[in-house]
């Protein structure tokens, strides 16, 4: 599962490809630890070509947006892959508002829904 | 056997065939008030669920069809369009064209897919521009009424479950995937899966291969808990899981959805909407509170409104079927309860019979108690087939409707004694009767607006149809303002088919039966409606094979009314046993008139017919000895039984007559499907057969022979059996 990194300025981009399951979760969280430490204010995660996904995979992507709000990074999901919509939909995980009960409009999977694929452009 | 989708699509066809009789129902109606949002949302709800349901069901041609359609209603549903004639119009087209892909298991021939496509453009022509780009309806629309989505999944009713399924960290090392487990739980019934996130620490902290998440699953099925438990049997120490059932079928519904404190203020006038919005508006939710001074955790609160709203629609779902607690039978399971019961009817007989020659009072006792029993049984059963006649009127609107505007007529159809019962199989069998009388009835009936207006009329006129019970009968009737009948037309027409004589005298009444012979139309110009001169023919077939009559009265230009007397059941009537030697014959009471003695005073034979002179009035009899042609010979004192059919007395010669005598009837068997004068047979308590006679035609043998006697000069004409 390769992800690659660009910076530029104060805008990091994240892009995920290939399977994101349990497999990869180890991989997925280190990958994502050491781009976070370099990476500038603004965070865009691109998972457009991830093939296959599962709920290990997604935790860990919570998580790192945990620890991004937790540092005032801003992180947010464009292009998102038909594997990760069916993923979040058998695990429950669209009926859910949001992770952190204080700021439930920052949820990666929520937000990259109501703002689709427009920021793609 | 049928397996289980089997099963299913044969209730869906079942039930979307009486949701396109709604429909068109609906659309009738909406026809007369247009802009009734009860009956717009009545036909959108209609259309949405055949729609939902077919795709569910692997109907997709149909579903595809309907969304269009459906579409158009969404739009009058919003005021965006009105329900003009012209789209009412095409919808009962579209309704008719789902009819035949319903039929048709959705496949269908080249030439109705393009009919289909035509009806879609034209009513795609009749929408707004700007309603056709994309997709534009929303899917929720539903939603917005506070329906649940009709997508076949509100056909789930059960229990409903709160299951709290907490992973262990380790479930992902022990090789389980949890939304495998969540799909299990999806099988079974209707789900709401919501997934807590709040545990998932920061990326430093977490251990990947760790579980953070837990699920909160509401469950409606109507499986046992068991295997609701069966779901998480491999789990073993992988999760911590608490099922709990939370709301019951078997409970007594509680009416907790009552109105709400502030609709009651408003609806008694206490307080205006707007006070009460400017409040509540102000206020904060109780969820809102509890999360803002940090007491739970949003997904809690989410959780439980969910679990509200979840158990809200079970409920829901669960009245809207309590409401119609009604159970489908398959029409064979009840036709072969009315034959065992009919048996048991036999048997009983038989009983009572014996009993009789015993002089045994206990068993007497027993035999009286057997009889009470089965008489109740037996009316149970026939009560069982009996549906009200409304649901075949009803059908008749529609045909009225299009064929008045066809035939340029403006007719107003009133009903009358929809409620009347009758047997299932006796009103399907009516259907095509009663199509034709209608067509009739506008057709050669009702005159055009401008004829009637200058006969005098109201431009518009009336066709009734009623049903009444009348004995053992019921008696329905068709019946118009329109032209009447003329009776010179049918006495010329009569002549010319050789029915009559020029010096014949014939009572309007004998002209009026003559209608219904074979090929007897007055109509000037064939039309596709009627004029061919089957319809009447047709009809009186038809009911005579329910053991009915059907008779026609009219005054020229006041009207026509056709009157059916159909028999309540087919299964058992009333009937009077005779006797011819050692042969039982049955025939209907109801046509029995009176039964006199055969004295040779009072025997006359007249050009091959034999008359008896009945306290003055000469009446025709047949021997059912020669017409049965039974060995044997003739007691001294024959009985003549008094018959009536058709409005003519005839008499029939027997040897004795037994009695009454309530008659199982047991249809023969196609050997002897030619036989014209018996229309079945029965069996007797002593387990001997009696055949039950057709009178009509047995009477028809009787003419014909007649005729051929006179051409002969001989009384002695064998009859055919």
């Amino acid at each position: 599962m390769p992800l690659k990194v660009t910076t530029k300025g104060n805008k990091t981009t994240l892009v995920a490809s290939g399977p994101m399951t349990i497999q990869n979760a180890s991989e997925l969280r280190k990958g994502l630890l050491d781009s976070l430490k370099g990476a500038g204010k603004s965070i865009v995660l691109d998972l457009s070509g991830v093939t296959e996904s599962d709920i290990a995979c997604i935790q860990v992507l919570c998580a790192a947006h945990k620890s991004v709000m937790d540092k005032d990074q801003a992180i947010k999901m464009v292009g998102q892959s038909a594997e990760i919509e069916e993923a979040l939909a058998s695990s429950g995980i669209l009926q859910f508002a949001g992770c952190s009960s204080k700021d439930r409009e920052s949820c990666l999977w929520l937000a990259s829904r109501s703002v689709g694929d427009r920021d793609l452009s | 056997m049928t397996s289980p989708s089997d099963r299913h699509k044969d209730a869906y066809r079942e039930e979307a065939v009486e949701l396109l009789n709604e429909l068109e129902e609906s659309l009738l109606e909406l026809e007369e008030n247009p802009s009734d949002s009860t009956i717009i949302g009545r036909v959108f709800r209609a259309l949405h669920t055949v729609k939902g349901s077919g795709s569910m069901f692997g109907y997709n041609n149909i579903a595809a069809f309907t969304h269009d359609v459906e579409n158009t209603y969404e739009l009058i549903r919003s005021g965006r369009l009105d329900a003009s004639k012209e789209i009412i119009d095409l919808t009962l087209l579209a309704r008719d064209h789902i009819r035949i892909l319903l039929e048709a298991d959705d496949t269908l021939s080249p030439e109705e897919a393009v009919e289909g496509e035509r009806i879609i453009d034209s009513i795609k022509a009749l929408l707004p521009k700007d309603a056709l780009t994309g997709d534009a309806l929303p899917e929720d629309a539903l939603a917005m009424e506070g329906q649940p989505e009709g997508d076949g999944e509100d056909l789930v009713t059960g229990r409903t479950y709160r299951i709290i399924f907490s992973p262990h960290r380790d479930i992902f090392l022990k090789g389980i995937n949890p939304a495998h487990l969540l799909e299990d739980l999806s099988a079974l019934g209707r789900t709401y899966v919501l997934a807590h996130m709040d545990n998932i620490p920061s990326l430093e902290d977490m251990d990947p291969e760790g579980c953070y998440v837990s699920w909160d699953v509401l469950l409606t099925t109507p499986r046992p808990e068991q295997d609701v438990r069966d779901v998480f049997m491999f789990l073993d120490d992988g999760a911590d899981i608490t099922i709990s059932l939370i709301d019951d079928t078997g409970q007594i519904a509680v009416e907790s959805d009552y109105k709400k404190l502030g609709e009651i203020l408003v609806e008694k006038g206490d307080i205006s909407q707007k006070d009460i919005e400017s409040i509540v508006s102000d206020r904060k939710l109780l969820g809102e509170m509890l999360v803002e001074e940090g007491l739970v955790p949003g997904s809690a609160v989410d959780s439980a409104l969910m679990e509200q709203q979840f158990v809200k629609d079970a409920r829901k779902q669960r009245r809207s079927l309590d409401q119609a607690s009604t159970v489908r039978v398959p029409s064979e399971k009840l036709d072969s309860l009315v034959n065992l019961v009919s048996e048991m009817v036999t048997t009983q007989a038989r009983l009572t019979q014996i009993t009789h020659g015993r002089r045994d009072a206990v068993l007497t006792s027993i035999s009286e108690e057997v009889e009470r029993l089965t008489a109740e049984l037996h009316d149970s059963a026939m009560n069982i087939r009996m549906v009200p006649i409304g649901s075949t009127f009803s059908k008749f609107r529609r045909l009225v409707r299009d064929l008045s505007k066809e035939l340029g007529r403006n007719v107003n159809l009133v009903m009358e004694g929809a409620e009347t019962e009758l047997d299932k199989t006796v009103i399907d069998r009516l259907n095509d009767p009663m199509v034709h009388l209608i067509r009739n009835s506008l057709d050669h009936g009702i005159e055009p607006p401008d004829v009637r207006g200058s006969a005098g009329k109201h431009a518009q006129g009336t066709i009734k149809i009623a049903a009444l019970h009348s004995g053992a009968d019921v008696l329905v009737k068709v019946q118009d303002d329109g032209a009447g009948i003329d009776t010179k037309a049918v006495a010329r027409k009569a002549m010319d088919l050789g029915l009559i004589t020029p010096d014949d005298e014939v009572s309007d009444q004998d002209l009026f039966g003559l209608i219904f012979q074979p090929g007897f139309s007055t109509a000037r110009n064939v039309s596709s409606v009627s004029g061919r001169g089957v319809g009447m023919d047709v009809v009186r077939q038809s009911v005579e094979g329910l053991r009915g009559s059907v008779e026609c009265t009219s005054r020229k230009g006041l009207g026509s009314t056709i009157t059916l007397r159909i028999p309540l059941t087919l299964a058992i009537i009333e009937g009077l046993l005779v006797k011819v030697e050692d042969a039982f014959f049955v025939m209907p009471l109801a046509t029995v008139e009176e039964c006199v003695e055969l004295q040779s005073s009072r025997q006359l034979e007249d050009h091959g017919r034999s008359l008896v002179n009945v306290r003055g009035e000469l009446i025709p009899y047949i021997k059912l000895r020669e017409k049965f042609s039974v060995s044997g010979t003739r007691p001294p004192l024959e009985q003549i039984v008094i018959i009536k059919v058709d409005n003519k007395k005839v008499g029939l010669a027997v040897d004795q007559v037994v009695g009454e005598h309530q008659t199982v009837i047991k249809s023969l068997s196609r050997v002897y499907k030619d036989l014209r004068a018996i229309s079945g047979a029965t069996i007797l308590g002593d387990g001997t057969v009696a055949l039950i006679l057709d009178l009509p035609r047995l009477l028809e043998d009787a003419e014909l022979s007649e005729a051929i006697a006179t051409g002969r000069e001989t009384t002695n004409q064998p009859g055919k059996a």
